[in-house]
């Protein structure tokens, strides 16, 4: 029993970070009913670039917490800007083009990216920076709360908070989810969708860009390949929850998170990245528009 | 009703690849005008309606809007310059409210204190939105949708109003209630561009209808006019 509380803590923190990623993948997917297939290699980047900023920088002499925090920023600025530039070059004029063209470039610009970096960063794995030491907060015989763990959670919470609150409450965030309602219509409102879908690409490349230094200080080997596993836990998250639905991303990737460390604890930790494609398989059978999939249907 | 052009569109033409789809059609509406185009299915009605706001590739010839050339610029744009397109099929954010259904109506204005003076007003011409304030627009009968997306529409303040088929779906009690409010609104100064397949309801209350036949206009005059028509009454009226 004193296991399971365990093996909560530690599903929490997988699922959290899955959401971080899953969301991208969901609000591209809401406005340009398009898979970016190099979302999850924009988060490589995003620990990439975080990496290089702690090294040079020196992020880890920093006294507790501001190389952390600078570390998230950093990722978020080049998670940003890399996710701007390639909305701008590679999507945006294949606006009017047919989805299947942009979805092939998608998968162009991960190739891209993945194999890139490893030219410019190298094929063999990084040791990221230790920006919070290793310390333990709860450490009792039936349970042990690492600081990481708990950070995770706790940052996750707050760029959901942040998310959610942009997204319904400000004037932007509204005009983002009118365009991916119904991108005509909010045309006819004066909302300019081009720039509602590049800022959609940015928050959710800024979600993945702190979710890359959350998954580096948990996991601290990196290198050019790391998105591609994560990035299709995500989807299948994002999948799960109902894709184009922000909170279904969330509940999607708790879940994934939950049950995938309760296989490895229960199971076999050989299972472990299989789970995730059962899980696709299960409700690609059952439920193919997720859990909390679309409500209304067009009156007419 | 003034003697000044609000919409003067020339030679206008639309192709979709290769299909035609409005040849070289030409027509004006002036300040405090109904003005109606008429036609069956494909006549290339709402085709006109779009390019009028910009949502077409394809166009050519000139669109004029209180003689500025708006033929190249972008949908937001034209809606900044008071253009309001009420489209086909009401265009509702399903899942949003009608609140925020209004305050995106209002997108392009930055003011709240006059934002929050239109949704008062609104609110008064359309109380049924009232009720169904925070309810997602999702739930809304036909009727209330479309009167959410004329009341939307309005936020913008508006010069010129355009609506695509308002009445499409609608039980006809509440086409009369939406006509009525139309000419109400147009009574109180709002110039009114509208694509209707009830070529009847059209007639009687605009003060000029266009007659559309595959891309060309056919036939124009006043509402009146031709609803006395016999040819019309025979070809468009089901008399």
């Amino acid at each position: 029993m004193s296991d399971f509380l365990q093996h909560i803590i530690n599903g929490l923190s997988l699922g959290s970070i899955y959401a971080l990623i899953a969301l991208g993948y969901t609000m591209v997917y809401g406005i340009m009913q398009m898979i970016n297939f190099a979302h999850s290699d924009v988060y490589m980047v995003g620990a990439m670039g975080s990496y290089y900023l702690s090294r040079y920088f020196g992020f880890e002499k920093l006294p507790m917490g501001t190389g952390l925090i600078l570390a998230l920023a950093g990722s978020v600025i080049v998670t940003s800007v890399l996710a701007l530039t390639i909305e701008k070059l590679a999507y945006r004029p294949l606006r009017r083009a047919p989805k299947l063209n942009v979805l092939i470039t998608a998968i162009g610009v991960s190739l891209l990216l993945q194999f890139g970096g490893q030219i410019i960063f190298g094929a063999e794995p990084k040791f990221y920076p230790q920006l919070i030491g290793s310390y333990v907060v709860i450490d009792s015989p039936t349970i042990q709360l690492r600081l990481i763990d708990l950070l995770v959670l706790l940052v996750t919470m707050i760029s959901l908070l942040i998310l959610h609150f942009f997204i319904s409450k400000t004037r932007q965030g509204k005009a983002m989810r009118a365009v991916s309602q119904n991108p005509h219509a909010a045309s006819l409102l004066g909302i300019g969708v081009n720039r509602m879908i590049t800022l959609t690409f940015v928050v959710g490349a800024a979600l993945a860009g702190i979710a890359s230094v959350l998954v580096s200080m948990k996991y601290p080997k990196i290198d050019p390949m790391m998105g591609s596993l994560m990035g299709l836990k995500a989807f299948v998250a994002a999948v799960l929850g109902g894709i184009g639905n922000i909170p279904g991303a969330v509940l999607g990737a708790i879940i994934m998170g939950l049950s995938e460390e309760m296989v490895v604890a229960y199971v076999s930790s050989s299972f472990r990245d299989a789970l995730a494609f059962l899980i696709l398989i299960l409700i690609l059978l059952f439920k193919p528009s997720g859990l909390l999939g679309s409500k209304f249907v067009e009156k007419v | 009703m003034s003697n000044k052009l609000i919409l003067d569109v020339k030679d206008l033409s639309i192709n979709y690849g290769r299909i035609s789809a409005v040849k070289k059609i030409s027509f004006q509406v002036f300040e405090g005008e109904i003005i109606s185009l008429v036609g069956s299915n494909g006549a290339g009605k709402t085709s006109t309606l779009k390019a009028c706001s910009g949502l077409l590739d394809g166009v050519k010839g000139q669109i004029l809007f209180q003689n500025q050339d708006i033929s190249h610029l972008s949908p937001e744009h034209r809606v900044k310059l008071g253009m309001a397109h009420v489209p086909e099929g009401r265009g509702i954010f399903l899942n949003m409210s009608v609140k925020e259904n209004l305050e995106l109506g209002a997108y392009t204005r930055k003011s709240k204190s006059e934002i929050n003076k239109n949704i008062e007003l609104n609110l008064l011409r359309f109380p049924r939105l009232k009720e169904r304030w925070l309810q997602q627009a999702g739930t809304l009968s036909g009727g209330e949708q479309q009167m959410l997306s004329i009341s939307r529409a309005l936020m913008s303040e508006p010069k010129l109003l355009l609506l695509d088929e308002p009445s499409m779906g609608l039980a006809p009690i509440i086409v009369k209630d939406i006509f009525n409010m139309l000419v109400q609104l147009n009574q109180q100064g709002m110039t009114i561009l509208l694509v209707e397949q009830n070529a009847k309801a059209a007639m009687k209350m605009s003060h000029r209808v266009y007659v559309l036949e595959t891309g060309s206009i056919v036939l124009t005059g006043l509402g009146s006019e031709l609803l006395n028509n016999p040819e019309v009454q025979k070809s468009y009226l089901g008399l």
